[in-house]
């Protein structure tokens, strides 16, 4: 046999027949699953109208929404629209406003400006007012001041006459003293700016005061405080040979001999050293020229 | 049928019970003839087509419709019946007397004595196979199934079917040349 003969054969089975019953009993059995389609969508046909009919509303509410907004929008763009129209018909009429704008504007700033000259000028009526009184107050003062001279006056002739002795003052000696030390002072610092001078000049001193200038701080220290014939110069540009109350003993002298007289006070008889020291002379000592040059020494 | 009967599967889903009841009428004669030749008995072959159509009715929804209802519906029996053989001792071949009165009951008129005998002793070597090859045999040439629905039902690749049915014609061949092969 062949295989096609077999196939032959066995594409022609036996076909039992069901037994009786079968049937009956197969179509008695039949249990369907309840509402199948609809447990699968998830939704009864027994539920409630709201819930079957869920998701076509929702959509459609969206739907509505949106619809609404749409309109909304398009209302307002209308009315933006319309606004706008306005606006550009009035454009014309801006330069005109603008020009009258700006008449106001000067208008109100002329305002401002009458203001301002008003107060100026009571500003100045108060001044002048202030001014006649502090005249006034002047005049008083001046007039205060001769009777004061003259009740001086009045008074140093009563004591003349009367053969008393005149007041002294009595800070007259503290004074004195004090103006004293300044001087000492003065010296010292008019030493210290001498050696600096000669330290960039070779070891020489300079030939007059004003060469220093730059050494020295201030030109107030070159008058002694008690020379009343003499004014301190605040500065350079006012310093001239009559500030200067001290004598320069050595100039263009070769540092050195230490010991050799620098400058002198001639009222308080102070003296600075090569040094850069300065000192007050005892009633004992004077000082003498010695070969040219100033030295301290016992008077004979 | 075809399509009717899916129109009709489609609709028991939806809970008619008399599209359910025609799908029983159109099909319980073909399982049960086929699950008979299977189980060898009338009770058993009865027995399992019920368990068949229950579990049929339960798993409606996984009918998607990619094969025939028919296809689908032998898947579910083929699952039956190896549950029940899991269930019951091997299954004794069928007797020679079976199916000499089943292919003597089927035969036409212009068959000879001969030719029905030469069926029944093939049906009998059929038996003679092994489980896949067998039910391999019973789906594609006693059921009529093609080589695609076979594989679908019995969960095999079609390649597979060709090498089983291919493997059984071999041994048909073979052993109808034996003059004894028969008489076993």
């Amino acid at each position: 046999m062949n295989d096609a003969q077999i196939e032959s054969l066995l594409r022609r089975p036996p076909r039992p027949g069901a037994p009786v019953g079968l049937k009956a009993q197969l179509l008695a059995d039949i249990r369907l699953p309840k509402s199948a389609a609809s447990a699968r969508s998830g939704i009864s046909l027994s539920a409630p109208f709201w819930r079957r009919w869920f998701p076509a509303l929702s959509f459609g509410a969206l739907l509505l929404g949106c619809f609404i907004m749409v309109a909304w929008q398009t209302s307002q763009w209308l009315s933006l629209r319309r606004e706008n129209h306005t606006l550009r018909a009035a454009l014309p009429d801006l330069e005109e406003l603008r020009v009258e704008q700006e008449a106001l504007q000067k208008r109100a700033a002329a305002a401002g400006q009458g203001t301002i000259a008003a107060r100026e000028q009571e500003e100045l009526v108060r001044l002048r007012e202030e001014v006649a009184q502090l005249s006034a107050r002047a005049q008083e003062v001046a007039t205060l001041q001769a009777e004061n001279k003259r009740l001086q006056a009045e008074m140093a002739a009563a004591i003349a006459k009367a053969g008393l002795q005149p007041e002294v003052d009595p800070f007259a000696e503290q004074k004195e003293k004090a103006q004293r030390i300044q001087c000492v002072s003065n010296m010292k610092q008019i030493g210290l700016a001498l050696r600096m001078w000669s330290n960039d000049n070779n070891d020489t001193f300079p030939m007059d005061f004003l060469s220093a200038s730059n050494e020295l701080n201030s030109p107030k220290v070159l008058t002694c405080p008690s020379d009343s014939a003499r004014q301190r110069a605040n500065n350079w540009q006012e310093f001239n040979a009559g500030n200067i109350s001290y004598e320069f003993l050595y100039p263009g002298g070769v540092e050195g001999d230490l010991s050799i007289v620098l400058t002198r006070c001639p009222i308080h008889n102070n003296v600075g050293l090569c040094d850069g020291s300065a000192q007050q002379l005892s009633p004992q000592e004077r000082v003498e020229r010695v070969d040219g040059k100033w030295r301290i020494a016992l008077k004979p | 049928m075809s399509d009717s009967a899916e129109i009709l599967c489609f609709r028991a889903r939806e809970g008619d019970a008399a599209a359910a009841r025609v799908l029983v009428e159109l099909t319980y004669q073909r399982v049960y003839g086929h699950l008979r030749r299977l189980t060898g008995h009338d009770e058993d072959a009865a027995d399992v087509t019920q368990k068949t159509f229950s579990k049929a009715w339960s798993s409606l929804d996984s009918f998607a419709g990619r094969s025939s209802f028919t296809t689908w519906l032998h898947g579910i029996a083929h699952h039956t019946y190896l549950d029940w053989r899991r269930q019951q001792r091997p299954t004794a071949p069928q007797s020679d007397e079976w199916w000499q009165m089943q292919a003597a009951e089927g035969a036409s008129p212009s068959e000879d004595a001969a030719g029905r005998d030469l069926a029944r002793q093939m049906f009998a070597l059929v038996e003679q196979l092994d489980e896949d090859t067998r039910s391999t045999v019973h789906l594609h040439y006693y059921e009529g199934l093609s080589l695609a629905e076979t594989a679908e039902v019995l969960g095999v690749a079609t390649s597979t079917v060709k090498y089983r049915l291919r493997q059984a014609l071999d041994f048909l061949r073979s052993r109808a040349a034996e003059p004894k092969a028969f008489l076993r």
